[in-house]
């Protein structure tokens, strides 16, 4: 009897359990999107396309501009994460520097975003951190009247921000990756006189590629919509979510301002579906 | 150790003097008696902290608009965490077992981490305030802001299960123990830990976030991100928000160091094999 009830409560649990995620997910995110998509295709009384051309007309330099950034920093993060992870995951023995290096990469990210913005302002400024260390560098060379760099309110700022915010996000899916690989692979191909450079691609890169893509997938689209680090940062650089973020907290042009956020989403899905046609993420994260 | 190995130290040192350095600089010129955040470094000074109001240098705690945005915050982070917890428990225990859909269902709930935080902001200000007619405050968005925070709630939970967990279920279910009287007994003080974890995860995360909590803040109701992201853009900031960034951070690290001390006990992001727990 009592194993009938506990298969009667397991068939009706798992619906149960459920429900609150769905309810909520359902409220907070496909509802707001219905909503907002129906005031974005309705003008002047009727079903139109016409905010989708008013803005596909007007930002698609925009559009572009902010694919790139985002690409720029995708790929900037895929080499920067990739030795890292390699390092943590297979040449760290001690499970104690792992977690702290996991952890000491959790705290820039953890950080309010304006906090973190402004964080970088004196190491970035033209009298920054790194600009006294390139007068350094100059002029003990024998350069006189150094020009400072202009790195702060320019696409290299924003860029070094988003490696602080979104480095977890690489790190993490190869980390994770990664440690399912057998160390020995790189014994036995070094068995085998393959080189360095050919153990890295048939071995490490193989092996690294599912985090790589699920990495690069989160950090392109959580980019492509950041308006604070470029507004920031960036010196209110026009970047696809900071024009959103206008039109709709300075202009009121709600219509117009899903309108883009639509076409962001789409780009977003697409990626995400293809991410998921390419690996399996269920296998990765746990 | 070999030469790779040395490079690979070498390379991840750098990688992590890049991600402190603003942070150290964050806390340097949060002491500097200076007006300017730019270098020259002048003297040390407790001024941007705790600094009269009436004084040039006044210091974050004697603001008011700053300590009642923080105050908020902190309240406002607070209810996120009670809702990431209280839908990512039950979620999180059901997506155990495998049943047809479960895979979508996972990738339906991460959608809350890559859905571009400005549209969540500006849609959900839509229908709050045009559809469902509900004032702007703390409700509106902690449950916004919370979309945001299960999907990181979730995967801590899903990764850090005891496999051994389902079978004491079964086992307390068998002897005839209700399913709410398991959950009491057996799941909840068996997760507790990995649930602390949770929910100083999304605390954390709910207390700076911006771009959703910027839309659905309201006057009345004014949060710490969205007061200093108006702020940054109309003026230069001072060291005054250094100050309170430093104080933040500080905060963080410590809340960092508590997971810290949970996840080494366990450890199923640390090893290679599958987990094998200590309790079982």
């Amino acid at each position: 009897m009592a194993t009938k009830r506990s298969r009667a409560l397991e068939w009706l649990s798992t619906p149960l359990l459920l429900s609150p995620a769905i309810i909520m997910l359902v409220i907070f995110l496909i509802l707001g999107l219905v909503y907002g998509l129906n005031i974005s295709l309705v003008s002047n009384g009727g079903y139109t396309l016409q905010n989708y051309a008013t803005v596909f007309e007007g930002y698609s330099d925009t559009l572009l501009f902010t694919l790139s950034m985002s690409a720029g920093i995708t790929i900037i993060l895929a080499v920067l994460c990739l030795p890292v992870a390699y390092y943590l995951a297979i040449r760290v023995k001690s499970d104690t520097i792992k977690l702290v290096a996991l952890l000491l990469m959790l705290v820039p990210f953890w950080t309010d975003w304006n906090i973190r913005a402004i964080s970088w302002y004196p190491v970035l400024g033209a009298t920054g951190f790194f600009n006294i260390i390139y007068s350094v560098i100059l002029q003990s060379l024998g350069f006189q009247n150094v020009e400072p760099l202009r790195i702060l309110f320019t696409s290299s700022g924003v860029w070094l921000s988003w490696i602080q915010t979104y480095i977890l996000f690489m790190i993490a899916p190869v980390y994770l990756v990664l440690l399912r690989m057998d160390p020995k692979l790189i014994k036995a191909a070094a068995t085998l006189r393959a080189n360095s450079v050919k153990t890295f691609y048939h071995i490490t890169l193989k092996w690294a590629a599912p985090g790589l893509v699920i990495g690069s997938v989160f950090v392109f689209c959580m980019a492509m919509a950041d308006y604070a680090t470029p507004s920031l940062i960036g010196g209110q650089m026009p970047v696809i979510g900071f024009v959103i973020w206008i039109l709709a907290a300075k202009a009121m042009a709600f219509d117009l301002a899903i309108a883009l956020s639509a076409i962001v989403l789409a780009i977003i899905i697409a990626l995400v579906v293809a991410m998921l046609k390419l690996v399996d993420v269920t296998r990765v994260m746990y | 150790m070999e030469k790779s190995d040395i490079l690979c130290l070498i390379y991840t040192i750098f990688v992590f003097f890049l991600l402190y350095l603003p942070i150290a600089h964050l806390v340097a010129f949060s002491f500097n008696d200076s007006m300017s955040v730019h270098y020259p470094w002048i003297k040390f000074t407790l001024d941007w902290y705790i600094g009269p109001i009436t004084a040039v240098k006044a210091g974050f705690i004697n603001d008011p608009m700053v300590m009642i945005c923080l105050q908020n915050s902190l309240i406002q982070a607070a209810v996120t965490t009670l809702i990431t917890i209280a839908v990512t428990i039950p979620t999180a225990l059901a997506l155990r077992k495998r049943f047809r859909g479960r895979n979508l269902i996972f990738y339906f709930l991460l959608l809350g981490m890559i859905y571009p935080g400005v549209t969540l902001g500006i849609s959900n200000l839509l229908i709050f305030t045009q559809w469902l007619h509900v004032p702007l405050g703390l409700l509106t968005v902690s449950s916004t802001v919370a979309v945001y925070t299960i999907p990181f709630g979730l995967f801590l939970l899903m990764v850090r299960f005891d496999p051994m967990l389902a079978r004491y279920e079964e086992a307390a279910l068998t002897l005839g123990a209700s399913a709410w009287k398991v959950f009491r007994t057996v799941t909840f003080p068996i997760i507790k830990l990995e649930v602390i974890v949770v929910a100083l995860f999304a605390y954390t995360l709910a207390f700076g976030e911006i771009m959703r909590s910027f839309f659905v803040a309201s006057v009345n109701f004014p949060v710490l991100p969205a007061f200093l992201y108006v702020e940054f853009g109309a003026h230069p900031p001072i060291p005054k928000f250094y100050a309170l960034g430093s104080t933040i951070t500080l905060i963080s690290i410590v809340s960092i160091l508590i997971i810290g001390l949970y996840m080494s006990r366990g450890g199923g992001l640390l090893r290679r094999s599958t987990v094998v727990s200590e309790r079982a």
